[in-house]
């Protein structure tokens, strides 16, 4: 016994060392990140280069995103541990904001990005945004239309058409529009039928790309940095914005915001305003996931792909004020859920 | 939560054929001679003992072409849990001989009973030592999570509370969520507890079996044992090695240098904690055994508990370190650990080893059990390391182990670069347990 004794001491040392090295005021920044960590990984760690600051990201499942992280930011409230907090959507930061656990900043990045992107008192600012679309698999749709995904919808079985599961994500905020727009019981009455019609609900944006990619299902709702990776894996897709009832298009920025009770303030917002600088927006538009910029880029410096897409914003809904839409609708997702 | 009722059944009747296959299995290899024997026991634990996270990366695409088919996927889902679980009734097999002994069964055949009430008799003198293997097959069948996750099955209760618990549900609605599998384990644990204090109570010390004439070896053991290790650990191996080679040098961009450090030192930490927790088990007997329960009730529901318990005031300021995943970690090795612990004893009982032991000085005992230890460590640092449910549950903050960042990246489906990760990853576990193995010579030349 006293052997593993010898070996067990200093290797609990070692493990305090390592962590207990690391955390306190003088350690690292700590980022909750919903965003996808191929992409977010890369850009944190330029942040480290260029500033030396240290960074500790949490990210989460792809499977249920934001809404763990925020979950996690609430129940951390007395003690939060959390100093910025890096979403991949809107409305869950719109949640924490109403529950008075961020704190507003307005630096050189909240100055650069347009109004309709950001909270005016600085709660939380977007950029590089992503799109709804619908993404269809090229033999199936040579050209996928408005008219052509309609006359799609229209066959009584629509097992080949799939996406993510509501309850998280963009999905979610997808769900939210609809319920605004529909009201709550056409919505309802419409999810009900095209489950009953065989659409299927599958693990997340990654996987309805895969499927559609691989030829199973023939259409789906994904977001853009999604449908790119399949495209640029050499999958035979073809894609077209979603629109909702009233024409408008499902932009999504990313947000960022800086938790309140922070300790590290200073660091936190040093890394907020790099992630709101062109610089950001621009390496995540080049980068696979193809991220849209809300903030001014000098002309011609997207990707064509990207530039197409810009486009778009204009029509964007106005994800603002959907609160009490988002709670309502998180709860019946909730309690269909429980019942499958 | 509906998907409980399936799962139940599903478990139920994977216990029920792993433990036969098992102890088919088990009894087949008994019956070799030795050298050959270790090779069939390295070939029908194989399947277990390769990561599931692999297992359903490597078979993720072809389940994705079944997306149509929900009832084909539950099927090839269940085989796979099926040559997962059946290895762990064979090596139950290997340990725990099954009653009645062969007295009592020639004494059987002396009675004037007939074929059917003989077979009936024979059956219910074994009844209650099936208790503990099928109910510990039908609990790691039950409590899978890995595969189901990756795989989309709809059915996993496990998936389907952890999605839940990690999106945000409160603790308290996951406790209640949790009440029915909970009340489930806990019957089947009864089951296995019975099992084996009758098993303890009445075995009867057996003569080793007589070893067959190697012209005598059937075929069909080997025909089950060679096609599963190669579909499960030789497709797994197949597919991430091709895609890393494929995809080389990209594939040998390694960005989890930070969560490589951190599995390797919990690993390390909890097999050894966990070795040490199991001597002091099996030695007290039925003294320590209800610290077997924790682990037993798998990792969702350990993991949902510890959750809760370091949350409460008092422990709260730990919610954050390593201590809950350490806890979960070892509380997860205790019952596997302990039932090794039991393999090597019997191996301590030979002649050989009796005279060592008489022997002064250690050297010579420790050549000839202490070794074995080490190989439980072994094994003990690479389950530890390759645990990923409790792992996602409890890592503090910036201290994410290697295989919950596989787990999330393999959500995104298979490739090149992925694959290579993968394979560094394992590389680097081997490695750290290698070390173990170096200890070992270590404390056999300072002896």
């Amino acid at each position: 016994m006293a052997r593993w004794l010898i070996l067990l001491v200093p290797a609990l040392a070692a493990l305090g060392f390592l962590f207990f090295g690391q955390s306190g005021e003088d350690g690292a920044l700590v980022v909750y990140c919903a965003h996808d960590s191929l992409y977010a990984d890369e850009v944190l760690k330029a942040f480290e280069k260029e500033t030396g600051i240290r960074v500790t990201t949490r990210f989460d499942t792809e499977a249920t995103k934001s809404l763990g992280l925020i979950e996690l930011i609430r129940r951390e409230r007395e003690n939060p541990r959390c100093d910025v907090f890096w979403n991949n959507e809107l409305l869950g930061m719109l949640s924490l904001q109403k529950e008075g656990l961020l704190e507003p900043y307005q630096g050189l990045g909240h100055a650069r990005i347009p109004d309709a992107f950001k909270d005016p008192n600085g709660y939380w600012t977007g950029f590089a945004a992503r799109l709804r679309v619908w993404v269809g698999h090229r033999d199936r749709f040579p050209e996928l239309t408005e008219s052509s995904i309609q006359t799609y919808l229209q066959q009584p079985d629509l097992s080949q058409v799939a996406m993510a599961k509501p309850l998280y994500g963009t999905t979610l905020t997808h769900y939210v529009l609809l319920w605004k727009e529909m009201g709550a019981e056409a919505l309802q009455q419409w999810h009900k039928q095209v489950r009953e019609q065989g659409w299927q609900e599958v693990g997340g944006n990654a996987v309805t790309m895969r499927l559609v990619g691989e030829g199973v299902c023939d259409l789906g709702w994904t977001d853009t940095d999604d449908f790119f990776v399949g495209l640029d894996a050499g999958k035979p897709l073809v894609m077209s914005p979603v629109r909702t009832p009233s024409g408008s298009t499902i932009f999504i920025p990313n947000t960022v915001a800086l938790i309140n009770g922070s300790k590290k303030k200073n660091r936190a917002r040093r890394l907020i305003d790099y992630l709101l600088s062109e610089q950001v927006e621009l390496a995540l538009a080049h980068s696979r996931s193809r991220q849209i910029p809300l903030g001014p880029v000098p002309p011609g410096s997207l990707p064509t792909a990207v530039e197409r897409l810009a486009a778009y914003r204009d029509d964007g809904c106005d994800l603002i004020g959907l609160e009490a839409e988002r709670a309502a609708c998180l709860a019946w997702l909730k309690s269909i859920d429980a019942r499958q | 939560m509906n998907a409980v009722w399936p799962g139940l059944v599903r478990a139920l009747i994977l216990a029920l054929v792993g433990t036969s296959i098992g102890f088919w299995l088990g009894a087949w290899i008994r019956s070799q001679p030795r050298r050959p024997g270790r090779w069939y026991l390295g070939l029908l634990l194989a399947p277990f003992l390769i990561p599931p996270l692999f297992v359903a990366y490597a078979y993720g695409q072809f389940l994705l072409h079944l997306q149509l088919y929900p009832t084909l996927r539950e099927a090839v889902y269940s085989l796979l849990i099926l040559v997962r679980i059946a290895p762990v009734a064979g090596l139950i097999s290997c340990c725990f001989p099954l009653p009645p002994s062969r007295e009592s069964l020639h004494c059987l055949t002396l009675t004037s009973f007939g074929t059917a009430r003989r077979g009936w008799l024979r059956f219910r003198m074994a009844l209650p030592s099936l208790l503990t293997p099928t109910g510990l097959l039908f609990l790691l069948a039950f409590g899978e999570f890995e595969m189901a996750s990756l795989l989309g099955i709809q059915t996993a209760w496990t998936v389907q509370l952890f999605d839940a618990q990690a999106g945000g549900q409160p603790w308290v609605q996951s406790v209640r969520q949790a009440s029915v599998p909970l009340a489930v384990e806990a019957l089947v644990l009864l089951a296995v507890f019975f099992g084996f204090r009758h098993h303890f109570r009445s075995a009867e010390p057996q003569e080793p079996e007589p070893k067959r004439n190697k012209r005598s070896r059937p075929l069909l053991p080997q025909a089950y044992l060679l096609p599963v290790a190669g579909l499960t650990v030789g497709f797994s191996l197949f597919v991430l090695v091709f895609q890393a080679l494929r995809g080389w040098p990209g594939s040998t961009r390694f960005p989890m240098a930070a969560e490589l450090l951190n599995t390797l030192a919990f690993a390390f930490l909890a097999a050894l904690a966990a070795m040490g927790l199991s001597r002091v088990v099996y030695e007290t007997r039925a003294r320590l055994w209800w610290l077997l329960i924790p682990g037993l009730l798998g990792p969702l529901l350990l993991g949902l508990a510890l959750v809760g318990l370091f949350q409460m005031k008092g422990l709260h300021s730990l919610y954050n370190t390593p201590v809950p995943l350490l806890v979960s970690l070892i509380l997860l090795l205790l019952p596997p650990a302990t039932l090794l612990q039991h393999f090597l004893a019997q191996n301590r009982t030979q002649p050989s080893i009796h005279l060592a032991q008489s022997l002064p000085g250690k050297k010579l005992a420790y050549h000839l059990h202490g070794s074995r230890q080490t190989w439980l460590g072994f094994l003990l640092f690479i389950w530890a390391g390759t645990e990923v449910l409790t792992t996602a549950l409890l890592a503090p903050v910036g201290h994410t182990p290697a295989f919950v960042r596989l787990y999330n990246l393999m959500h995104y489906g298979q490739s090149d670069a992925l694959s290579g990760m993968a394979l560094g990853v394992m590389g680097a576990l081997l490695s750290g347990a290698l070390l173990l193995l170096a200890i070992d010579a270590w404390i056999r030349r300072t002896l």
